[in-house]
C-alpha cells in the first residue's frame, strides 16, 4: 500500500521583505484506504498545499512522494495516479455532457473507450447521474455539475485523490452525496486528502484531521483525539455585546465570536461537567447578563477555534 | 504508446464533437471568410485592371487563403489555453499524464485538417464568385503551406505561453491573430531576411505555385521544414518557461 507522505513543504510567494511564506514547513503522512482532513482559516495554506500535491504548483522546499513517486521526477506516473478536484464545478467542460466530459476526462488519462463507458455508467449510478448523463453541464444544477467534475476525478480510478472544498456552495442532498461517497473511495483503497470549512464533513468522513495555520500543522489526529485536546465538556455562553468586554476579562481563555444578532459567544473548554457549570455559575454571579448558555461535549469545530487561537491544548492528540 | 494514443483519440472526440454540436458556427465562419475575399477581389477588380490587377488579386488571394491556416492554428492553440484558463478546466488538462503540448499539437493538426475541407471551400466558392484564377499549383500550395505551418503553431505555443502568465491577454490574442496576415503577406522567396520569419517561406511558396510561375529553388521545401521547425521549437522553449513561471506562481486558474 502507497501513502502520500509530505515532508516539510515550504512555498514562499514573492522575494525579500514582500515575500509571503504560504506554506512553511508542512508535513503529512497519508496511507492509502485513508481520508485526511485538512482543516485551516483562510490563508492558512490549505489550497496551496493540495496544489502543491497536485503538482500544479512548484514549492520551494521539502519533498512529495507519493507510493515512491516524486512528481518533480516522475511526473507522468505520478499523475495517472492522481485525481483531483481543485476547482469544483469549473473544472469540467460546459459545452459537453456529462458522460462526454467523463469519458473525454478518462481518455486524456489513457482510458480505452470500452473501459471509460463501463466506469462512466458505475461512477453515474454511484454518484445519482444517471438521469442527467446526456444533459449538457452548463444546464445541470451546481450540485450536479460538481458531482460531473467529481466523476470525471474518479474514472480512471485513482489511488490518490485530492479534493478541495468539495461541497462548497452545494445543498443538503449533494453533501449527503459527497459525505457517503469519500469514505467509500477510501474503502476501495484511495487515499484522499480533502480540504473544507465544512466541520461536519470532515469530522463525518476523515480518519485523521491536520489542523493548519500559517502554513504549518498545528495538530493533527482523529477527530475524536482532536475534539477531546481542551477538555471532556465543552461551555459556550452567549452574552449581549454590552456584556462581552466583562467576559473576555473573566474568561481569559475562551474563544470569542460573534453571531448574527450582533450577541458575542464564548466558547471554552473543562476537564469534567463540574469544572464547567462552575464557570457558568461564576459568570452568572458577576452580573453579566446571560442570553444562553448550553453546556455540552467539545465538537471539532470548538477544539479548531482554540487551536487557531493559539490556545495550549491539555495533551498531544493521536 | 497505448495511453497517448487513447489521449490523443479522447481530444479529436472532443474536437468532433464540439464541431458537430456547433456546426452553425463553423457555417457562420466559413461564409464570412468566403463574404471578406470576394469582396477584396472586386474591389481589387474595380481599383485595377490589366497585368497589375491580376498580380494584386493573387497575392491578396492567396495571402488571405495562407492566412486562414495560420488564424485557426494560432486560434486552436492559444485562444484554446486561454478559454480554459478563463474556464478553469485548464487544471485538469495540466494534470494528464501525456503533458499539455502534445494534446495542443493534437488540436492543432486536427484543426488543420478542418481548416483544409474550409479553405477548400472558400477557394470554389470564390473562384466562381469572383473567379480567383489560380494556376494548377493548388496542391503544391497546401503542401508548402503544411510544411510552413509547424512555425506557426510554434507561435500558437509562445502565445498560449503569454497567456498563462498574463492577465486580460485576451485583446492581445486577438491581435496578434489578425497581425498574422503580414507573415502570410511578406515576400519570403527569394531567400532573404523575410525568409526566417515564421510561416512566410511557405507561403510565399505557396503564392509562386499559384501563380504557376515556378521559381522555387528544389531545397527550398526542406529549408521551409527547418524554419518552420526552428520556430516549433522557440515556441516550445517560450512556452516551458512560461508554463515553469506559472507553476511557480500559481496562475494556472487565474480569470
Amino acid at each position: 500500500m502507497g501513502a502520500l507522505i509530505i515532508g516539510g513543504l515550504a512555498k514562499i510567494y514573492g522575494k525579500g521583505a514582500s515575500a509571503c511564506r504560504a506554506v512553511d514547513g508542512l508535513s503529512l503522512n497519508l496511507p492509502q484506504g485513508t481520508v485526511l482532513g485538512l482543516l485551516g482559516p483562510n490563508g492558512s495554506g490549505k489550497t496551496t498545499t493540495v496544489k502543491c500535491a497536485a503538482s500544479i504548483l512548484d514549492y520551494d522546499g521539502g519533498s512529495i512522494a507519493f507510493d515512491g513517486l516524486d512528481p518533480r521526477r516522475n511526473r507522468a506516473r505520478y499523475l495517472s495516479r492522481l485525481g483531483a478536484v481543485l476547482e469544483g464545478a469549473r473544472n469540467v467542460h460546459w459545452r459537453l455532457g456529462a458522460r462526454e466530459n467523463m469519458e473525454y476526462f478518462a481518455g486524456l488519462r489513457g482510458m480505452g473507450r470500452k473501459d471509460a463507458r463501463g466506469r462512466a455508467a458505475e461512477l453515474a449510478a454511484r454518484l445519482g447521474l444517471e438521469p442527467v448523463m446526456n444533459t449538457l453541464v452548463g444546464r445541470l444544477s451546481r450540485g450536479n455539475q460538481q458531482r460531473v467534475a467529481l466523476a470525471c476525478a474518479l474514472m480512471h480510478r485513482p489511488q490518490l485523490l485530492l479534493l478541495d472544498e468539495p461541497t462548497l456552495g452545494l445543498d443538503v442532498g449533494s453533501v449527503e452525496a459527497v459525505r457517503s461517497l469519500i469514505p467509500a473511495l477510501a474503502r476501495d483503497g484511495a487515499a484522499v486528502l480533502v480540504t473544507s470549512h465544512d466541520m461536519h464533513l470532515i469530522e463525518a468522513v476523515c480518519d485523521k484531521v491536520a489542523v493548519v495555520r500559517s502554513g504549518a500543522v498545528i495538530a493533527d489526529g482523529s477527530p475524536a483525539s482532536l475534539r477531546a485536546l481542551f477538555g471532556a465538556h465543552s461551555l459556550r455562553v452567549r452574552v449581549p455585546a454590552s456584556g462581552a468586554e466583562r467576559m473576555s476579562g473573566m474568561l481569559p481563555g475562551a474563544v470569542r465570536s460573534e453571531d448574527e444578532d450582533g450577541h458575542a459567544l464564548f466558547s471554552m473548554q473543562a476537564d469534567s461537567a463540574t469544572a464547567a457549570l462552575e464557570l457558568a455559575a461564576a459568570v452568572h454571579r458577576a452580573g453579566v447578563p446571560v442570553a444562553d448558555v448550553e453546556l455540552g461535549r467539545p465538537s471539532l469545530e470548538d477544539a479548531f477555534k482554540q487551536l487557531v487561537a493559539g490556545q495550549p491544548a491539555k495533551e498531544t492528540a493521536r | 504508446m497505448k495511453h497517448t494514443l487513447r489521449a490523443l483519440r479522447a481530444e479529436a472526440g472532443r474536437y468532433c464533437l464540439e464541431m458537430r454540436r456547433y456546426l452553425m458556427d463553423s457555417v457562420a465562419s466559413a461564409f464570412i471568410i468566403i463574404l471578406v475575399l470576394v469582396m477584396m477581389l472586386k474591389g481589387m477588380d474595380w481599383a485595377a485592371s490589366g497585368m497589375a490587377a491580376s498580380t494584386a488579386r493573387l497575392t491578396i488571394a492567396s495571402s488571405y487563403l495562407a492566412w486562414v491556416f495560420a488564424f485557426r492554428s494560432i486560434q486552436a492553440i492559444a485562444l484554446g489555453v486561454y478559454d480554459e484558463v478563463q474556464k478553469g478546466t485548464f487544471e485538469q488538462l495540466y494534470l494528464s499524464p501525456l503533458g499539455v503540448v502534445p494534446i495542443l499539437l493534437t488540436r492543432a493538426v486536427l484543426e488543420f485538417v478542418f481548416t483544409l475541407g474550409l479553405v477548400t471551400l472558400v477557394y470554389l466558392a470564390a473562384d466562381a464568385l469572383a473567379g480567383l484564377g489560380f494556376g494548377s499549383g493548388f496542391g503544391q500550395a497546401l503542401g508548402y503551406i503544411l510544411a510552413a505551418l509547424p512555425g506557426v503553431w510554434g507561435l500558437g505555443l509562445a502565445l498560449a505561453g503569454v497567456v498563462l502568465i498574463a492577465k486580460k491577454s485576451g485583446s492581445l490574442l486577438a491581435i496578434v491573430s489578425y497581425a498574422i496576415i503580414g507573415l502570410a503577406a511578406v515576400p519570403g522567396l527569394p531567400l532573404g531576411l523575410m525568409s526566417f520569419l515564421p510561416y512566410s517561406a511557405g507561403a510565399s511558396a505557396a503564392r509562386a505555385a499559384l501563380a504557376g510561375s515556378g521559381g522555387t529553388p528544389s531545397w527550398w521545401p526542406a529549408f521551409t521544414l527547418a524554419a518552420a521547425f526552428g520556430w516549433l521549437a522557440f515556441g516550445f522553449l517560450v512556452w516551458k518557461s512560461a508554463e515553469a513561471r506559472a507553476r511557480r506562481l500559481s496562475l494556472f486558474g487565474q480569470y
